[in-house]
């Protein structure tokens, strides 16, 4: 199987305080960030787990892409994980959608929307491992 | 590496019909479907290169994921300019809005990017995130 090809893409307001604020609550790192001359970010490549997640700032935005209304599900590792990444998340002012539950498709998941409306699930269910079965 | 963890996922107004359209158009293939014994689909997740979109149907007024109707915005990476030359002209053939042709962009890219009949963003070029920045 190929690494990731399908990516999802965001759109904040300012990019540099998402940038920080994603990895405040769930520990999303910088994988690769274009800035221009006076620090605004052009290009945003965010990594978690060895896949990415693509933003930028919604003033330069030729695209016109949509804002505040991505929505992203994340595979967690384990039900640890979930369970620290749902404090964190909390802690960051994160507001929850659907808080921490067991699913009756067998998720310990969660989901918070971040400060701008973007909506991000976390869950232990992995759609390439149960369908492997 | 891990195979894909991070996953676009959104609903649409009428998802059989989105799934017919995103397969027709730019072949992904009903990796899952869950029914939702209303005629909907209470869980779809389509590949394509071996990575994964999940969709289902519009929940009604209390589901705090209507918003993202018609506002997925999703960057593929394709394997050739070959196959981004033909997906841009499936594309056009079913109708897709066109937000930006085709070209060739500044960092590198063969790309173009189309919005299918419920609005949502499709990028589709021959940059890859995961090599380019791995050197």
């Amino acid at each position: 199987m190929p690494h990731q090809t399908v990516v999802p893409t965001l759109r904040y307001d300012d990019a540099n305080e998402a940038i920080r604020w994603l990895n405040e609550a769930f520990g999303i790192t910088e994988h690769f960030v274009v800035r221009d001359e006076a620090g605004r970010v052009e290009h945003a490549q965010l990594a978690w787990r060895g896949s990415i997640v693509m933003l930028g700032d919604a003033s330069d935005d030729v695209h016109n892409l949509p804002q505040n209304h991505g929505s992203i599900s994340m595979t967690a590792e384990s039900a640890e994980q979930v369970d620290q990444t749902f404090a964190r998340a909390v802690a960051a002012g994160a507001k929850v959608i659907q808080p921490l539950t067991d699913t009756d498709y067998g998720s310990h998941a969660f989901t918070v929307a971040d400060y701008e409306g973007n909506h991000w699930h976390l869950g232990t269910y992995d759609p390439f491992v149960s369908q492997e079965q | 590496m891990p195979h894909q963890t991070i996953v676009p996922a959104f609903r649409a107004n009428d998802a059989k019909a989105l799934i017919e359209w995103l397969c027709r158009t730019f072949d992904f293939t009903e990796r899952m479907i869950v029914p939702d014994g209303n005629g909907g689909v209470a869980h779809a997740e389509l590949e394509w290169r071996g990575s994964l979109v999940m969709l289902g149907s519009a929940r009604g007024e209390d589901d705090p994921l209507n918003e993202s109707i018609g506002k997925a915005s999703v960057s593929l990476t394709a394997e050739s300019n070959d196959q981004v030359d033909e997906l841009y002209q499936r594309a056009q053939n079913a109708g897709a809005t066109i937000s930006f042709p085709l070209e060739d962009t500044d960092y590198g890219s063969h790309a173009f990017t189309v919005r299918d009949p419920e609005g949502n963003f499709w990028h589709f070029g021959t940059y890859d995130p995961l090599e380019t920045q791995t050197e």
